[in-house]
């Protein structure tokens, strides 16, 4: 998508760019999108964007591109994000900069501002997020700040558009701030002798660079591609200079920055005192009536999903469960409404930031994480990975051979058994016709109709219906979810809550984001490891989510199988899988070379979802989904299919034997799942549970051998498209080498469960 | 005065020979400060009453071992507030603790121990003698610097100095706005420590807050 529109913009003459600046999430992606009518995904998550989108400016006579940059809280670069950035700034082009400042967190913007001064960069400030502001009680005079500093200040709130045609017009008058700080003798005299050595060809103010170098950026010589000569002389200057003080040079450079911007601001922001109240009638309500509610809810739901797992093992009726089950939904009322009372009633805080504290609370939060994740089961995994994949894999594709028969097209009241059905749709499902149609042409047993429609591993049968049926409702319905809670702000807060369990992985809470997408699409979650500091962190995430993480196609289907089975085989299974990611990450993050980073990681506010950004966003995702994976499934199905007809599955089968019949003591027959898993995971799912039920014949299957069954084809390799991306992002030394791992390591756990299992006599 | 600081550097020194080898050799001053220098201050401290001599060796009076403890006690605190705090090191960090021991009076001495919570040893490992600081804050004041780890939820506290290993992640604190000087709260401790400060909240790990040391406000 990038790549076409770059294409159309360097064939034309570019007068001049304008680069979007600022801190971690603070509406960069939002602005771009209004200034070039581009769609680059927004989150409420800080660190989304990691490429740099670029697009045209719209309504400007010139031709204008703009650049998003991914948030810096400096311009000396600590961390990827930052360096992207900074390299944008330093590039040499004619550029205008609009920074963007989240009005709230002045101080920290202007942080950024006195860099771009000293770079000499123009520049035009947004000072975004201003209703966040206002309702805080939060004042700036933003007409004495723009007199001190000046440069045009525009007040926006880039989620409702406001304040951008001010901005548009604002960018023509961009000017360098005015802003000189002095950093003391020692620095300055450092400053001097720097500026001496280093070449006439650089893009920004020799001052700018002379201070990120005194400041340690390393990364910066390579950038500027320095000779080594010159490093070691900037080095000296530098340690000469860095003897004077007891702290890095970089921290006292900092702390003068700060010390300035402060005496900026002062008489500039101002507070009202108290925050804005929100409406009593809608406040009264959160706190008499939803809360009350929601909270029962949630104890509730978490003494039936208790009930539930130990189902078996109680023999207790339907009336005792249901007591037991309000008296839980009782119980978390009162621990609800005790703490929101005595805390949260009187404070006068908005709902939002009540919820924002609420959901991160040391121990009320995790009942809310409970009802959380079962909420997006029961629309992602049931719903989704069960009603709409059945409608649309059996009803809208169908087979090649076998009619569907038809779907009713019907209404239904919830929760009733009431249905009125309108008429019979006898439609027999696409792939039929399609079949139908090749058939007059050719018998079904022609290797070009096997090649496309074939049952076993048909290009369109399996390989196209495959991706669109799953990945449709399954994906689509998670990005919805997702998107929810991205956008709602719970996703930082639950990487709050998760921190000190990643830290045994090695990996730290910034790594929810992947590991919760994984869930939902292992192949897309690998891609987002690139948000994780540290190539150590990459690797530990990459490996677990090929090999413990579920993807939602395949959770689905194990939930569904299991939970008819019984719930505490449900929860030996999660069990099972959730060690083997502590062990394989603690392991990994042992033996692995390279550091890990500390968690450090700014929280955004609680704000009300927007639907249509949701909307829009799981529109953008799935799309870009689709494109990505749908030539991997007919790719995969394609191998599979050279695979069955060169006999080549076969002779896998009869190696595969020993191993599947002797160790894990299950049917041959489910070897074939195994492979299949290769190429889809919950159809291997659904294969071994086939092979199993066919196996046991009339009677109920071996619930053991189906737990054995289903932990191996989990932890089992993961699906061609996603090992294909790790390919990409990981190199190929290295995913081959996870594989290799992942093979044996899962059927080993496989076995030893299967002993484990039998020991316990389970 | 010129005089006075060489008493005390030949006090201290004392004390450092008793407390490495239990007896004090006059010989070994004559070494460390040579001949004439020694013989003159010794004879000075002696008449001073400071010290008295036995044999060839140097004996501590009351009086002059109590001087010597305060100085001593000079010298190590002052070790730990340039090296904890100022970050020296080196020859520089040695130089400093020399000088500061002969200019600073107890009250400051007292003000430094508390701040930096009332250290027991010094940088090298050595014992600090214990001023009137510290045996009466055991009783009432805890000390006044403490690392945000172990700071309770609720409570406001100003940060005095941040110390991290790490070039880097002393520099993220400071972009985000962590720095000496700043007012925050503490959110909440678990499961991650949360701070507050002005509309900015800030998850970080245990790691990282230990490193950063505040004072109650």
């Amino acid at each position: 998508m990038h790549d076409a529109k770059m294409k159309s913009s360097d064939s034309k003459a570019i007068d001049y760019r304008i680069a979007l600046v600022g801190n971690p999430n603070v509406g960069k992606s939002v602005l771009f999108g209004l200034l070039t009518g581009k769609y680059v995904t927004v989150s409420n998550y800080p660190g989304t964007t990691v490429e740099v989108s670029r697009g045209m400016y719209v309504g400007s006579n010139e031709t204008v591109e703009v650049v998003d940059t991914p948030g810096a809280n400096s311009l000396i670069s600590h961390s990827e994000d930052e360096r992207v950035a900074r390299d944008i700034l330093l590039r040499d082009e004619e550029k205008k900069i609009i920074q963007i400042i989240d009005a709230k967190n002045i101080h920290r913007g202007l942080l950024i501002t006195t860099q771009l001064a000293e770079m000499g960069l123009p520049v035009s400030i947004s000072l975004n997020m201003w209703d966040e502001t206002l309702d805080r009680g939060m004042t700036i005079d933003t007409d004495k700040l723009q007199k001190t500093l000046g440069v045009t200040l525009t007040k926006t709130i880039a989620t409702q558009k406001y304040g951008i045609n001010t901005l548009r017009n604002s960018v023509n008058s961009a000017k360098i701030p005015k802003i000189a700080i002095y950093y003391g003798e020692a620095i300055e005299e450092g400053i001097k002798r720097i500026e001496a050595l280093l070449p006439d060809n650089l893009t920004v103010k020799e001052r700018a660079v002379a201070i990120m170098l005194l400041s340690y950026d390393e990364d910066l010589e390579e950038t500027l591609k320095f000779d080594k000569q010159l490093i070691s002389r900037i080095h000296k200057v530098r340690d000469e200079v860095q003897k004077q003080f007891g702290h890095s040079l970089s921290y006292i450079i900092i702390r003068k920055r700060s010390d300035h911007v402060d005496n900026l601001l002062k008489g500039i922001v101002s507070y009202r005192g108290k925050e804005e109240k929100a409406g009593a009638i809608s406040r009264n309500a959160f706190f008499f009536f939803i809360m009350p509610l929601v909270s029962f809810f949630i104890g509730f739901k978490v003494m039936d999903l208790l009930m539930f797992v130990i189902a078996n093992y109680v023999a207790a009726s339907g009336q005792t469960t249901l007591i037991l089950k309000l008296a839980g939904g009782g119980v978390s009322v009162g621990f609800y409404s005790f703490y929101l009372f005595s805390r949260e009633y009187k404070s006068g805080r908005k709902v939002t930031s009540i919820l924002g504290t609420l959901t991160m609370h040391p121990f009320l939060a995790w009942p809310i994480l409970l009802v959380v994740l079962w909420g997006i089961y029961k629309i992602v995994g049931e719903f989704g990975a069960g009603d709409c994949v059945d409608f649309i894999e059996n009803k809208i594709f169908g087979s090649s051979l076998v009619m569907s028969g038809g779907f009713d097209f019907k209404v239904f009241i919830p929760f009733t058994k009431i249905e009125y059905v309108f008429t019979h749709v006898n439609f027999q499902g696409i792939n039929y016709y399609l079949g139908l149609f090749c058939q007059k042409f050719m018998s079904a047993d022609n290797i070009i109709f096997e090649l496309f429609l074939g049952k076993e591993a048909g290009i369109i049968q399996v390989g196209v219906t495959y991706s669109i049926a799953i990945i449709l409702p399954i994906v689509g319905f998670f990005f919805i979810s997702f998107g929810l809670m991205e956008d709602s702000g719970y996703l930082p807060r639950l990487a709050v809550m998760l921190n000190r369990f990643f830290k045994i992985l090695g990996l730290n809470g910034k790594a929810v984001l992947p590991m919760v997408l994984g869930l939902g699409c292992d192949t897309m979650a690998t891609l987002t490891t690139r948000i994780l500091d540290t190539k150590k962190e990459r690797i530990i995430a990459t490996l677990l989510l090929a090999l413990a993480v579920p993807c939602s196609a395949q959770l689905g289907v194990i939930a569904g199988i299991l939970g008819s089975v019984s719930g505490m085989h449900l929860a030996i299974y999660f069990l099972v899988i959730f060690s083997q990611m502590l062990l394989v990450g603690y392991i990994s993050s042992k033996v692995l070379k390279g550091t890990g980073s500390d968690f450090l990681m700014e929280m955004p506010p609680f704000r009300r979802p927007k639907l249509t950004n949701i909307l829009l966003k799981t529109y953008y995702r799935t799309k870009w989904f689709l494109k990505e994976a749908v030539p991997l499934f007919v790719i995969g199905t394609f191998i599979l299919f050279i695979l069955t007809k060169l006999g080549i599955l076969t002779y896998i089968e009869s190696a595969a034997r020993p191993v599947v019949q002797h160790f894990l003591g299950l049917p041959v027959e489910t070897t074939k799942g195994f492979i299949l898993g290769f190429l889809r995971r919950d159809y291997a799912v659904v294969s071994i549970f086939k092979a199993l039920e066919e196996k046991a014949g009339g009677l109920s299957i071996d619930p053991n051998q189906l737990i054995v069954a289903l932990v191996v084809i989990t932890l089992f390799v993961p699906c061609l498209a996603n090992f294909f991306v790790m390919i990409k992002e990981r190199g190929a030394k290295t995913a081959f080498f996870m594989l290799a791992f992942i093979i044996p390591f899962s059927f080993l756990v496989g076995g030893v469960l299967r002993y484990i299992l039998q020991w316990l006599s389970i | 005065m010129a005089d006075e600081i060489q008493i005390e550097e030949m006090l201290e020194y004392i004390w450092m020979l008793e407390e490495d080898h239990g007896k004090v050799e006059s010989t070994l001053v004559d070494d460390k400060f040579g001949n004439e220098i020694a013989k003159k201050y010794l004879n000075e401290m002696a008449e001073k009453k400071l010290i008295s001599f036995s044999n060839s060796r140097i004996v501590f009076t009351d009086n002059g071992k109590n001087r010597a403890k305060l100085i001593i006690r000079r010298h190590r605190i002052a070790e730990r507030l340039l090296n904890d705090v100022l970050e020296m090191t080196g020859d520089e960090f040695e130089a400093g603790a020399c000088q500061f021991e002969h200019f600073v009076n107890e009250e400051i001495i007292a003000s430094i121990c508390t701040l930096l919570g009332h250290p027991a040893v010094c940088p090298h490992g050595k014992k600090i003698p214990p001023g009137e600081c510290c045996t009466s804050a055991r009783r009432k004041l805890g000390p006044v610097i403490n690392p945000l780890s172990i700071i309770k939820p609720g409570e406001k506290v100003k940060v005095v100095y941040v110390t991290t290993k790490s070039h880097a992640s002393l520099d993220r604190l400071s972009a985000i706005g962590v720095i000496p000087g700043l007012e925050l709260t503490i959110h909440q401790k678990r499961p991650s420590i949360i701070i507050q400060y002005g509309e900015t909240q800030l998850a970080l790990d245990k790691d990282i807050a230990e490193n950063i040391f505040v004072r109650a406000v």
